[in-house]
């Protein structure tokens, strides 16, 4: 087994990493896609992706970072896909995606949730992305360095999300509160 | 939008825990692995593929076409190690070999066979079981021959039309056109010779084996005087039976520090004596031994387990085993499993010693 920290060196212990960051991987990426169905496929693109840049890192230490960028980009091509698609007709529509909310919670929480997804898949991908992450408790470093973009870049798109979502929710305007 | 989110993370969180057990994230693993493979294999046929076919189109003039048998097209499916040494006779061996069939990659702690052809020998080391079978070579008068291992080692050496089969360790029993041989260590059998030439081979064998014994050191005898590793090689020519034993025998393999051997020896009292007074405690040493040992968690939940069910309860062992299985189901990463089994422990057992250790496992 890999420990955090450690580079993989060879089939076996890939395999220790895999098993030790797995779950962080997806994670993240059901965070953003809010699929299930999706993330088994992102995440092992990612681990390929890993797989075969690995000796590209040079530090240990940035691994879990490094991994949660690979996600984000993943994630982030697979919802502009979904979007293509589901403006060409191929698809069905993003929102009618099934999603665990549909199985628990009572009918009002459900209800809610959905309309939050639908309001999620209306946003442009990457004020998604960025809303999504710093929800979660990422910092606005984290969320610059996740989406590759800069610090005042992540800021706008989170803030553009916010003002967004609260339209369309039907919250009042923001007393304080932030993601 | 606070609450919201809160609502959606565990909603997600909760189908993550249900989708990524361990069982999951291994098969993930794998088939990612699998991927990756297919990808470099793609991109190095596609990168090279070229230099190679002309490579080997200026080397196919001098060399003769290479068949490939039947032995290496099973070994391509099947989860084998092979440590192969090309020679003229590995493309005509009439060998199949049935290699176990997982309907998915095996648990990484599964001990796999190993096969080693050298100048049309084959060497044998199954740690579980295995079937060889046998295709007759020209000439031969059997029809169908089927060599089963059991934690054995055997070679094979084609002699003219007829195969022999030599038993190194374990258990052997070879299957000829109907007729069961049992082999013991030491013994040859020739498959394809007349019934009576197979007989009298293995006959012999076995006569020769129990002459030599008469000046063999006595296994027991070294083990008890601390010559662990001279008691291990006399061990190797004698057929141990009684259960106390094989006990015996796997605790000087144990203490020579060779588990794989000692397994071989305590599978067999779990296995061939399940109702004998030391079944459970083998079947606890072979459970601590998978365990701690030899990195295999799942086999020993299952052996501790077997404690549990032998007759009387495991005795004095059951609570031992119960905390033990917990533990190995833990480290096989059956949570949900390790989980239910130390509340079952605490409720059985709420003044044990292992209590605060289960209570772990609740939290």
């Amino acid at each position: 087994m890999v420990g955090a920290g450690e580079l993989p060196a060879t089939t076996q212990e890939f395999h220790g990493f895999f098993r030790a960051y797995c779950p962080y991987v997806a994670r993240v990426a059901l965070t953003i896609l809010g699929n299930p169905d999706e993330v088994d496929d992102v995440v092992q693109e990612v681990f390929l992706i890993a797989h075969r840049r690995l000796r590209d890192l040079r530090e240990a230490g940035a691994l879990k970072a490094w991994l949660a960028t690979i996600t984000v980009r993943e994630a982030r091509r697979r919802l502009r896909r979904r979007k293509y698609r589901a403006l060409l007709g191929l698809d069905r529509d993003a929102a009618e995606i099934e999603h665990p909310a549909e199985d628990d919670g009572s009918m009002d929480q459900r209800l809610m949730l959905q309309r939050l997804e639908k309001a999620l898949d209306d946003l442009p991908v990457a004020e998604r992305i960025a809303w999504l992450l710093r929800s979660e408790g990422y910092s606005l470093e984290q969320v610059s360095l996740h989406c590759e973009c800069s610090l005042a870049t992540a800021k706008r798109r989170i803030a553009g999300a916010q003002k967004k979502l609260r339209s369309w929710l039907g919250e009042d305007e923001p007393r304080g509160e932030s993601p | 939008m606070n609450e919201l989110i809160a609502g959606r993370r565990a909603l997600l969180e909760s189908a993550l825990r249900e989708r990524y057990t361990y069982e999951h994230v291994r098969g993930l693993a794998e088939s990612a692995t699998k991927r990756g493979a297919k990808r470099t294999r793609r991109k190095i046929a596609v990168g090279v593929g070229a230099t190679v076919a002309l490579v080997a189109l200026v080397v196919s003039r001098s060399w003769e076409p290479r068949v490939v048998s039947p032995l290496e097209q099973s070994m391509a499916r099947a989860p084998v190690h092979v440590v192969a040494t090309p020679t003229p006779m590995y493309s005509v061996v009439p060998l199949g070999v049935q290699a176990p069939q997982w309907s998915e990659a095996p648990p990484e702690d599964t001990a796999l066979p190993r096969i080693r052809l050298d100048a049309g020998d084959v060497r044998v080391e199954v740690p579980e079981r295995l079937r060889v079978d046998l295709s007759p070579p020209p000439g031969a008068n059997f029809r169908e021959a089927t060599v089963e291992g059991d934690h054995a080692v055997f070679d094979l050496r084609w002699q003219h039309a007829a195969v022999v089969v030599a038993s190194e360790r374990g258990e052997v029993t070879v299957y000829v056109d109907g007729s069961v041989h049992r082999l013991e260590p030491g013994d040859r059998l020739v498959v394809g010779a007349s019934t009576r030439s197979q007989l009298a081979s293995s006959t012999r064998a076995r006569e020769t084996s129990r002459r030599a014994d008469g000046r063999r050191p006595d296994w027991k005898k070294l083990a008890r005087a601390g010559d662990l590793e001279g008691a291990r090689t006399a061990l190797r020519d004698v057929r141990v039976h009684d259960p106390e034993d094989l006990m015996f025998a796997a605790d000087t393999l144990r203490r020579a520090g060779h588990p794989g051997e000692a397994e071989v020896y305590l599978r067999r009292v779990v296995e061939s004596h399940p109702n004998h007074v030391v079944a459970p405690v083998a079947a606890f040493t072979l459970g601590k031994l998978y365990l701690q040992r030899m990195n295999r968690p799942a086999d020993a939940a299952r052996m501790f387990a077997r404690v549990r069910s032998a007759p009387g309860g495991g005795g004095a062992l059951r609570e031992d085993a119960l905390a033990r299985e917990v533990e190995s189901w833990a480290e096989a990463g059956r949570i949900a499993t390790a989980r239910s089994l130390a509340q079952a422990y605490v409720e059985q057992h709420p003044q044990g010693r292992h209590v605060p250790a289960m209570r772990r496992y609740l939290d």
